[in-house]
């Protein structure tokens, strides 16, 4: 029973023991902490997967990440009060598609040519927007939100509880976010590598220029950066919210850990992001664990470390490719 | 020379002193009682802190092109410095608030403008951005804790005013006077500094750093020096804040304070003195216009997120140059209007340019 309520408790909030015993005293102790890690490092890498979708599509960093995210979250909470799940959840990922693309044309096209500056203030124009709108609409008060039971055709998936081995546990749920971060990882690779469209959305944010010779649509591939980036968020928005319930604050809290996956594996990398995104999620939660409680909480300040740590030895993070400069 | 005593912008700048000067007696004045309340003289006394800010986020992010998120982060260093020293050592608080300046200039140009010399700007962005999420879990972690006694602030008595001015002066007026007489004091040093060969290093690192390495500008060493210097004047800023207030906590500035900086400094005008002053004015009654909103649209208090975001998007697309390039716009416009009207349009002579050198268009790459 403790172990599943570990299991279930250690997603956000670490969990602090009073005097944690070494690490080759209580392998079972450390085995989990590496486990929860990697579950509550799964939410970090999908919103990272988000962050550097934008960033190697359009060449912009998206503050507004988070809080566009929870708000197509409370969009998907509404729909649920009408539909099924599955019709829900496509439908607001065509929403949210739709929203980022509109964001894109309505907002960010304007800034296009500006300095980088001009773009980044903008997103965080979208950051505060979000944040009111979403408070304004559907009040401070947390929903509930899932765990849900996922219905495939021929069997059915209840996402509430843990699965165990021994005494390690993880939760359902958390082996559901690893692999949907690792399906979209792949769906990303994908796209990438191997399509004319991904090809031409790398060739957008590389050189507009040179694209719009070679005939390339600049505008709608930057449309489609923002819209796909959106709908990916709204999946890691989803997520993080069956985890830790649904209320405004609820991804503001965990974008800088996205952001610190995304800065270690290297803003335009999706595999640099899953890697990044389980790296913060286990070390924070060792360091949770195995810093003695006087120091009080550190998750946010291993974050803090990680990024400022990886800037200065690699700048543009581990699988990330040195940027050119351009004259 | 009389002439030249006599000129609008000389006038306008004696104007300005003799304003700020008798400012904190107006509300006891016959007329000028009707609208303008004592607790303006508190408001004017928090403009003067917010135009140090705004003033160093615009030195590094306006003049040098370094985005910053983290500027609320600086700006609680230099408040807790001057804190903790009072506190702890009872450090006398004039020299508190010199040495949070000296130290927060020193550990930003080192801390963060070192690192920086080394980061692309979306990079930078997310470092800043983590600073200001972090710091308050630093300030609250054991060690630190001792000194920083997050669970109740550092909280000192009013500054009274010494016995010098005693019976001319209330406590309130003296603050004002010391606090103005610093932002005005570091405004003119600001003004000088952008006009000088650093301010134009500054504006060339941010125009394009290639060609500004090209013109044998030693980049990292004045990409540093942007950092120290805003700094300084966020540390400045921070103590004096300190000290208006007389309290400071981990909290007390936030994401959201840096995120109403860089509103401050756009809706201002970036890259100008005249954009800071505007900004200094945005920040010191922002909450105040959103409540008076608040009396005409019922939902404006809750929707105050949405306000800030949709005023920093529309003011960047339509508006980039912000006020002061409005109001600079106005001003060229009316002098060429003038000097059409005197020689009868048939002007030979270009019409004066205002006094914009080193305030380059932000926009300009």
């Amino acid at each position: 029973m403790e172990a599943i309520g570990l299991a279930v408790a250690g997603y956000l909030d670490v969990v602090v023991l009073s005097t944690p015993p070494p690490p080759w005293e209580d392998p079972s102790l450390f085995a989990q902490q590496v486990l929860s890690g990697i579950a509550s490092g799964s939410l970090f890498a999908i919103l990272a997967l988000a962050v550097v979708l934008i960033y190697r599509s359009t060449d912009v960093l998206n503050f507004g990440q988070g809080e566009m995210a929870m708000f197509t979250t409370f969009i998907a909470w509404s729909f649920m009060t009408q539909m099924p799940l599955w019709p829900a959840f496509f439908l607001t990922l065509l929403v949210a598609a739709a929203m980022g693309a509109a964001l894109e044309r309505l907002v960010l096209r304007p800034v296009e040519e500006a300095p980088v500056l001009n773009a980044v203030i903008v997103t965080l124009g979208l950051y505060t927007i979000f944040t009111g709108l979403a408070l304004r609409v559907w009040g401070p008060l947390p929903k509930g939100f899932g765990p849900f039971t996922l219905d495939f055709l021929f069997f059915e998936i209840d996402l509430a509880g843990p699965v165990c081995a021994g005494e390690v546990c993880i939760g359902k749920l958390s082996v559901a976010t690893f692999v949907a971060a690792v399906i979209i990882m792949a769906l990303l690779f994908v796209l990438f590598q191997r399509t004319m469209l991904g090809l031409a959305m790398r060739a957008t944010a590389q050189n507009r220029t040179a694209s719009r010779l070679v005939g390339i649509p600049v505008g709608r591939m930057l449309s489609v950066g923002w819209g796909l980036s959106a709908a990916v968020g709204a999946v890691a928005g989803v997520f993080v919210a069956q985890n830790v319930g649904l209320s405004t604050g609820s991804l503001a809290a965990i974008l800088i850990f996205a952001f610190a996956a995304a800065v270690l594996g290297g803003l335009d990398s999706p595999v640099g992001a899953i890697v990044g995104g389980l790296t913060i999620g286990v070390v924070r939660n060792l360091a949770g664990t195995y810093v003695p409680s006087e120091v009080g909480s550190v998750d946010l300040v291993v974050a803090f470390l990680l990024i400022v740590l990886v800037l200065m030895v690699r700048p543009t993070g581990i699988f990330g490719r040195r940027a050119l400069r351009r004259v | 020379m009389a002439a030249a005593l006599l000129r609008p912008r000389t006038l306008g700048f004696a104007l300005l002193a003799v304003v700020l000067v008798i400012f904190p007696y107006l509300h006891g004045w016959p007329v000028f009682s009707a609208f303008i309340s004592e607790f303006r003289t508190f408001n004017a006394t928090m403009l003067a802190v917010w135009l140090l800010v705004v003033l160093s986020m615009n030195l590094l992010t306006g003049y040098s092109g370094q985005i910053s998120l983290g500027h609320a982060a600086v700006v609680l260093v230099g408040a807790y410095t001057a804190g903790v020293l009072v506190d702890q050592l009872g450090v006398p608080l004039p020299l508190a608030i010199l040495l949070a300046g000296v130290f927060t200039g020193i550990a930003g140009g080192v801390i963060i403008g070192l690192p920086a010399v080394r980061l692309a700007g979306p990079y930078l962005a997310i470092a800043t951005f983590s600073l200001v999420i972090t710091l308050p879990q630093i300030l609250k972690m054991g060690g630190i804790r001792n000194w920083t006694n997050p669970s109740r602030g550092i909280s000192i008595d009013a500054v009274q005013p010494p016995g010098l001015v005693d019976g001319f002066l209330d406590e309130r007026q003296w603050l004002y006077y010391i606090t103005m007489a610093t932002a005005v004091f570091m405004t003119i040093l600001a003004w000088n500094l952008v006009r000088s060969r650093i301010g134009r290093a500054f504006v060339a690192l941010r125009d394009s750093e290639i060609a500004a390495e090209q013109m044998g500008i030693n980049v990292p060493l004045y990409k540093a020096l942007a950092f120290g210097i805003s700094s300084f004047y966020a540390g400045i800023a921070g103590g004096l804040y300190f000290m208006v207030l007389a309290f400071v906590h981990p909290e007390s500035l936030g994401f959201l304070d840096s995120i109403l900086f860089l509103v401050a400094i756009v809706v201002g005008g970036l890259a100008t003195i005249l954009g800071s002053i505007f900004g200094a004015f945005f920040l010191t009654f922002q909450g105040e216009l959103i409540d008076e909103l608040a009396t005409i649209i019922p939902e404006a208090e809750k929707l105050r997120g949405v306000i800030y975001g949709s005023l920093l998007i529309v003011v960047m697309i339509l508006f980039p140059r912000g006020m002061a390039g409005f109001v600079q716009d106005l001003v060229r416009t009316l002098g060429r209007i003038t000097a059409a009207r005197r020689h009868g349009g048939l002007s030979s002579n270009p019409p004066a340019q205002d006094d914009t050198n080193g305030e380059s268009d932000a926009q300009g790459r």
